[in-house]
């Protein structure tokens, strides 16, 4: 089998591997970029909203193209219609995440990354007990080849199967993940710019629903579920009986289905010559499925300690354990505490929610400048059950 | 599990003597591209745009996709 050599090879050309290919070949690493579809963020499977703008200008500048609706505000809609609204211009935006991808993996190639589309990993290559690479298939002419690689990096989302080849996971539980449904619908009023989310066990079990703003009169509606509370019912099926209710004159484009993991999070995100990124390193948020910014968040410290350990004593297990440590003090943290508050959230019956969000509604400043009062929120949690503050406060301060 | 040498197409393939048919992947199955019937797992290729989810949950790693969701699948 033909052999190529590169100090760093990245499975899977979206943010988490575009960002990272981008550093270590700007720091001089001779860097192999794979994506296994076509086109390099096509076909979109995302709701794309992002917080704001300052949230992603942090890593790349955000020229207009890549936006397709500022987000004004939030609402959140009980399982018996009752509306929470918050009006906060600047709160985020709807990404156009093809042309955002995209943008991404054209910044690793400006950097000296080598892009290959159509080209999947299909196994990790190992040599004393160390990840040494990966094999890959040209999809185009079947061929098949070998890249051995100082360190590989596993950005391979959601389908995530290196981690499971390098040893850090298993399979996951049904309950790891959301199952999702999406339609791109056409006609419907989103004069307001508010980002909705609609929750209650007839609409989303065990997850929400969604309709974010993506033109003038075109929003992305999806909802996940978690499967084991769906009673057999399918995300898409949910989905349609959705928008049959919420928007019945609209026209229900692009359908898109899939999933996201709401895990609390790998214990390690590394190991010798291996690491992994993004949603295959459980990166993105546990309480709202959103990874895009986390993922450019893991990116960068993924390749940070890449360039520090291929300087110094090499990608040992051990070198490479400093990026684990590195996410686990910063958005990991972040991201156990939102996990917990998942599990209490979505875990409400829709008598709780009920309640939750109609106290919500009479509490007065429960929106600030800065967002929601976190404090007033818990009052508002207080007014409509004093157990429910005894369960967050429990969940969130277990270890 | 060798994945062989065909071209790539949607769907995705079940090493039958690894399958347990425990169902996890039917649950979450967001288009119900597979289920139990009696002690077997059935796959209905048509229905599947290979997101990934149930070999993600796939407990013995009986399950693959062949190759990444083509583009004309896009309804």
């Amino acid at each position: 089998m033909r052999e190529e050599r590169f100090d760093v090879v990245v499975i899977g050309a979206g943010p988490a591997g575009s960002r990272t290919a981008a550093l270590t070949a700007a720091a001089g690493l001779s860097t192999l970029l794979l994506e296994k579809r076509e086109r390099v963020g096509f076909p979109v499977r995302c709701a794309e909203a992002v917080g704001p703008r300052r949230d992603i200008e942090r890593f790349l500048p955000l020229d207009d193209d890549l936006v397709s609706s500022p987000i004004d505000g939030f609402a959140l809609v009980s399982p018996a219609g009752e509306r929470f609204a918050a009006r906060m211009p600047g709160i985020g935006f709807v990404v156009d995440r093809e042309a955002f991808d995209r943008r991404l993996a054209g910044a690793a190639v400006k950097a000296g990354a080598v892009l290959r589309t159509s080209h999947q990993a299909t196994g990790l290559l190992h040599t004393d007990g160390r990840v040494a690479g990966a094999e890959v298939t040209d999809l185009a002419t079947v061929e098949r080849y070998r890249v051995t690689a100082a360190v590989t990096v596993g950005a391979d989302g959601v389908e995530c199967h290196s981690p499971r080849w390098a040893g850090l996971k298993g399979s996951y539980r049904p309950a790891e993940v959301m199952s999702c449904a999406q339609r791109l619908v056409e006609g419907i009023d989103v004069g307001e710019r508010m980002i909705e989310f609609h929750l209650g066990g007839s609409v989303a079990p065990g997850g929400y629903a969604w309709v974010f703003p993506k033109g003038p009169s075109s929003a992305n509606a999806g909802l996940g579920i978690n499967p084991l509370r769906a009673g057999g019912i399918r995300a898409i099926d949910y989905l349609e009986r959705f928008l049959s209710r919420q928007c019945p004159g609209a026209s229900r484009e692009r359908l898109v289905v899939g999933g996201t993991i709401v895990a609390r999070g790998l214990p390690r995100l590394a190991t010798g010559g291996y690491l992994a990124v993004g949603e295959a390193a459980n990166q993105n948020n546990p309480f709202s499925g959103g990874g895009i910014v986390n993922a450019l968040e893991g990116a960068d410290l993924a390749a940070g300690t890449i360039v520090e350990a291929l300087a110094g004593g090499g990608p040992t297990a051990r070198a490479l354990s400093r990026y684990t440590d590195r996410w686990n003090r910063t958005t990991g943290r972040a991201n156990k505490r939102f996990w917990r508050a998942a599990q209490f959230f979505y875990g409400l019956g829709d008598d709780a929610m009920e309640r939750v969000i109609g106290r919500m509604r009479r509490t007065p400043g429960l929106i600030g400048e800065s967002g929601v009062d976190p404090l007033r929120l818990l009052l508002a949690l207080a007014r409509s059950d004093p157990r429910l503050v005894f369960r967050l406060a429990a969940g969130i301060l277990k270890r | 599990m060798d994945i062989g040498n065909s071209a790539p197409r949607a769907g995705i393939d079940v090493d039958r003597g690894a399958c347990i048919a425990c169902g996890a992947c039917s649950a979450v199955c967001p288009a119900e591209a597979l289920v139990i019937v009696g002690l077997t797992l059935e796959v209905f290729p048509e229905r599947c745009r290979p997101c990934g989810l149930a070999a993600l949950v796939c407990p013995t790693g009986a399950l693959r996709c062949p190759g990444p969701e083509p583009s004309e699948r896009i309804l």
